[in-house]
């Protein structure tokens, strides 16, 4: 037996080796619970999806122009963007059209691979949910000639045009605190606003960038701009199940590359018009 | 020859024991510094504030019920009062209330009560939410939160008569029950409004010997477009007027109505087979069918929404636009009604789908343009076109 030169050094000694084995034991553990969560947890999702050639996804149908049904047609924005990624994928698409309420509690319970329907990210979901790729902010961007404004310091002594109510007209409200003289103009909609800045009776428009979009894309002789940056931002993404890492993996590799060769852009203009900015 | 890094190890902890003092102070006191927080917002005395308002026929439904921050509370109520609107309408649970038979809990309905009068807001109290005690043993028959038998009607009517002994002369207006007509909110059972009158007239009798200044307002009926014995409800105008063929016209001293415009104007005529804001006006024909036309009415609920996609949601200028409108209309056209409540002032968190859009204020207490309109309306300032 060892001997020890006090009773302190075999207390001290005991100490050590119980300690030691206390941490061994908790980093053991942690090891296995942090492994199989995130190394050996079985994921088949893309397994799944290739198994059947098919990409399910969840659509509410109601949405112009993201996807909208007329008789057994679905067609949109979003129709192409899945279409377009169900391709890459090697895989067929078959889109589930459901109301907008229904679109998260189809994903959690498996009954699609995935949502693209216009969802901007929902920080209270992410415990829940991936979001990948934002392929189009939809937010509030200020439109003026030229696109002269790109920002709100830019507006000191400008009019301002807002469709009375909305985002827009809020922000503004915010802007009128900050700014000595701005002029708020309030208009029914944001179409409005627009054809109010066209025709000089406002400086710029803070409207949503999908009215923008549809709006020049009618009126290609107005000269207007759309901001580079969105006073607002509220991107659309591809949601999917937080487990399903494989698939989203992919998903994001497709819409990556969509984005690289211009594909995105290209199904993006096709359904709202050239991006003039 | 070279220690051992056990031996090393075992120096070490000795070094630290030797000093023990030293860092065991110094790890108390890391504790009470991590541990350092803002203490939680406490509300300032303040005096009695008074509603200034250029049209008193303004009203809200708030949602404090779930609210747990006192400060929350009273801002919301602070919000509503510099907003114009001289009432609120509330949901005071039965079940949070009177968690146990006999045993009641009055601290949350106090606070709210107390800040809203503080205020100088009526309050307009809806009770409703059947706490467990009062409904069967879920094993052997699951019921929902709104599942009353009529062998607990008396339950019911002695929790309310116990409301308006404790708030008399604070509340005196108490809508028993939500929306009777509907499937859902009569606990899945059949939807009988001769059932509904028997209900009404225990509660009123109870409620008014505990406290004889209370007025009792028949709970408001969902707009539906349900037939007599649909499967998810009865046809407001239906129930109302077989409320008033069974007797129950004499146990309700006001209507509570609910209104919603969706997406038409608030001049929309109104007709048995639409779903519009001037609907109310053919219950109004149905009290005054029985004689009683001059009868005070609360419209406890209405609004128009403007989640961007919502189907029956309107644009955020047409809400605006509506809501003034239907705030003229009824200040000049019906006689007996007493206050338009909107449905809603904020929600303590977000609903995350349409019901969203019906907030004027948002969760963070910012106000939308409306309130800001609504606002200078109720105060008499100008009108933005």
């Amino acid at each position: 037996m060892r001997r020890y030169p006090t009773r302190n050094a075999a207390l001290f000694h005991t100490l050590r080796r119980l300690v030691a084995s206390l941490c061994c034991v908790f980093l053991f553990v942690q090891g296995v619970r942090y492994g199989r969560y995130h190394f050996f947890r079985p994921d088949p999702s893309w397994e799944r999806v290739q198994a059947r050639a098919v990409l399910v996804v969840g659509m509410d149908t109601s949405y112009y122009p993201f996807a909208v049904m007329q008789g057994e047609r679905i067609s949109g924005l979003d129709v192409d963007i899945a279409l377009e990624i169900a391709r890459r994928l090697g895989v067929r698409l078959q889109v589930a059209p459901m109301g907008v309420d229904g679109l998260y509690d189809a994903l959690h319970t498996g009954v699609v691979d995935a949502l693209i329907s216009a969802l901007p990210l929902d920080p209270f979901r992410l415990d829940t949910f991936l979001y990948v790729g934002a392929y189009l902010d939809g937010g509030y961007f200020l439109v003026s000639p030229k696109g002269l404004y790109q920002r709100m310091s830019d507006l000191e002594g400008k009019r301002i045009a807002a469709e009375y109510g909305s985002l827009g007209d809020e922000q503004a409200r915010l802007w009128l605190r900050r700014l000595r003289s701005l002029r708020v103009q309030h208009y029914a909609e944001p179409s409005a606003a627009l054809a109010a800045v066209a025709e000089g009776e406002a400086d710029a428009a803070l409207v949503d960038y999908l009215s923008a979009r549809l709006w020049l894309r009618e009126h290609r002789e107005a000269d207007l701009r759309i901001a580079e940056q969105p006073i607002h931002s509220e991107g659309y993404h591809v949601v999917l199940r937080i487990q399903d890492l494989a698939l989203a993996s992919k998903v994001s590799e497709a819409l990556e590359a969509m984005r690289a060769d211009g594909s995105l852009a290209a199904i993006i203009a096709r359904w709202l018009g050239e991006d003039r900015r | 020859m070279a220690e051992s890094w056990p031996y090393r190890a075992g120096g070490a902890v000795r070094w630290l024991w030797q000093r023990r003092g030293i860092w065991l102070r110094g790890a108390i006191l890391a504790v009470i510094l991590l541990n350092l927080a803002p203490a939680r917002a406490r509300l300032q005395p303040e005096p009695p504030q008074r509603v200034q308002t250029a049209h008193p026929i303004l009203c809200m439904h708030t949602r404090l019920v779930d609210e747990v921050e006192d400060w929350k509370i009273w801002h919301t109520l602070r919000m509503v009062r510099e907003m114009g609107a001289t009432a609120i309408v509330e949901l005071f649970p039965w079940a949070y209330i009177q968690p146990r038979e006999g045993v009641y809990d009055w601290h949350h309905p106090d606070r709210i009560i107390r800040l809203a009068r503080q205020q100088g807001l009526t309050v307009i109290a809806r009770l409703g939410v059947v706490p467990a005690w009062a409904r069967p043993d879920p094993r052997l028959q699951p019921t929902s939160l709104n599942y009353l038998a009529p062998e607990r009607y008396a339950d019911y009517a002695a929790f309310v008569a116990a409301f308006a002994a404790r708030y008399r002369g604070e509340v005196t207006h108490i809508i028993p029950w939500n929306e009777p007509n509907l499937y859902f909110e009569w606990g899945f059972r059949r939807v009988t409004p001769e059932e509904y009158v028997e209900f009404l007239k225990l509660v009123y009798q109870a409620a008014h010997a505990a406290n004889p200044e209370v007025q009792i307002l028949g709970a408001a009926l969902a707009p539906t477009l349900e037939p007599e014995d649909g499967a998810n409800g009865m046809s407001d105008l239906i129930y109302l007027r077989r409320i008033y063929e069974a007797g129950g016209g004499a146990y309700f001293d006001a209507l509570a109505v609910h209104t919603y415009g969706f997406t038409s104007p608030p001049d929309d005529p109104p007709a048995p087979d639409r779903l519009n804001f001037r609907r109310a006006e053919l219950l109004f024909d149905i009290m005054r069918a029985f004689g009683d036309a001059d009868k005070p009415i609360y419209i406890t609920e209405s609004s128009w929404n403007d989640h961007p996609r919502w189907t029956h949601a309107v644009r955020p200028s047409q809400r605006i636009e509506y809501t003034l409108a239907a705030l003229r209309y009824a200040e000049s056209t019906w006689q007996t009604v007493r206050n338009l409540c909107f449905w809603f002032f904020r929600a303590p968190t977000l609903y995350r789908n349409y019901m969203d859009g019906y907030a004027f204020v948002t969760v963070g207490f910012r106000p939308r343009p409306i309130y800001e309109e609504v606002r200078r309306w109720a105060l008499g300032e100008r009108e933005v076109p």
